[in-house]
């Protein structure tokens, strides 16, 4: 270079120039194309997996709203399960409060059938004593109260009662 | 009421009063009797039994006949309670 400038300012100019470019090759090869490369790679990672942490962060939200959608159902048909089940306890209760009725009417009209029938035997059996007790008592007065002459009195009716029978029987 | 029974005939009568009858009394029943079955060898035996109130009932293996007070009050009673009875049938 010194040959070709000699010692001048534009042949240190130009020396210095190609020493840079030199120097900037060397660099641009061996350094900062590895680095360059390097730092692609690393971007590339890094957005690969931003990428799948995108796709995951989706795929999350999306079972996130999945389960809440589940557990929404779920707290529907729970609300309507305990919804149905009130309804049948109540349509049960109601039944068995019908049939309880019934049963209650039905064993007092039967109660009542039985207390009528009690009454009437009852009045019956009450008939029937007075009915002898009449007759005890009459039997009673008249043992006690016929006179002598009451009794042949009636002994002579009886009498002719029975010659008139036997007169009537003959003819 | 007097009823005729459908068995053989007997000598003895039983006559059961509620007072000792006279013998008028007697006499009458037996003439009475003796003519209903014309049989003049009858045989009769009285007794007294207060409970017949009054009156007489007659008795031979033929006839019956009861004529006291004690038939009355039965019939009396037998009467009422099938009255009774009516008046069920109508409730």
């Amino acid at each position: 270079m010194q040959i070709l400038f000699g010692d001048t300012a534009i042949g240190h100019f130009l020396l210095t120039l190609i020493s840079f470019i030199i120097l900037m090759v060397i660099i641009k090869k061996f350094t900062y194309e590895p680095m360059v490369n390097m730092l692609q790679q690393r971007k590339d990672k890094i957005e690969s997996d931003l990428s799948q942490a995108s796709i995951a962060r989706d795929v999350n939200q999306r079972m996130q709203a999945e389960s809440q959608q589940i557990l929404a159902n779920a707290k529907i048909q729970a609300d309507q399960i305990v919804k149905d089940a009130s309804l049948q306890g109540k349509d049960l209760v109601n039944k068995m409060k019908e049939q309880a009725q019934a049963e209650i009417a039905e064993s007092r009209t039967k109660m009542q059938e039985e207390l009528v029938s009690h009454k009437n035997q009852l009045e019956r059996d009450a008939e029937k004593m007075v009915t002898q007790l009449a007759v005890v008592i009459a039997q009673q007065l008249l043992s006690e109260n016929l006179t002598e002459l009451d009794q042949k009195r009636l002994m002579d009716q009886a009498i002719n009662r029975f010659a008139e029978e036997v007169h009537q029987h003959a003819s | 009421m007097l009823r005729k029974i459908t068995v053989p005939d007997n000598q003895f009568v039983y006559v059961t009063s509620a007072t000792e009858l006279s013998e008028q009394q007697k006499q009458y029943i037996e003439k009475t009797y003796k003519d209903l079955v014309n049989n003049e060898t009858m045989e009769f035996h009285y007794q007294v039994d207060s409970a017949l109130l009054f009156g007489f009932k007659l008795q031979s293996v033929t006839y019956f006949y009861d004529q006291t007070g004690l038939a009355y009050l039965n019939d009396l009673q037998s009467e009422l309670k099938l009255g009774a009875t009516k008046v069920e049938e109508v409730d």
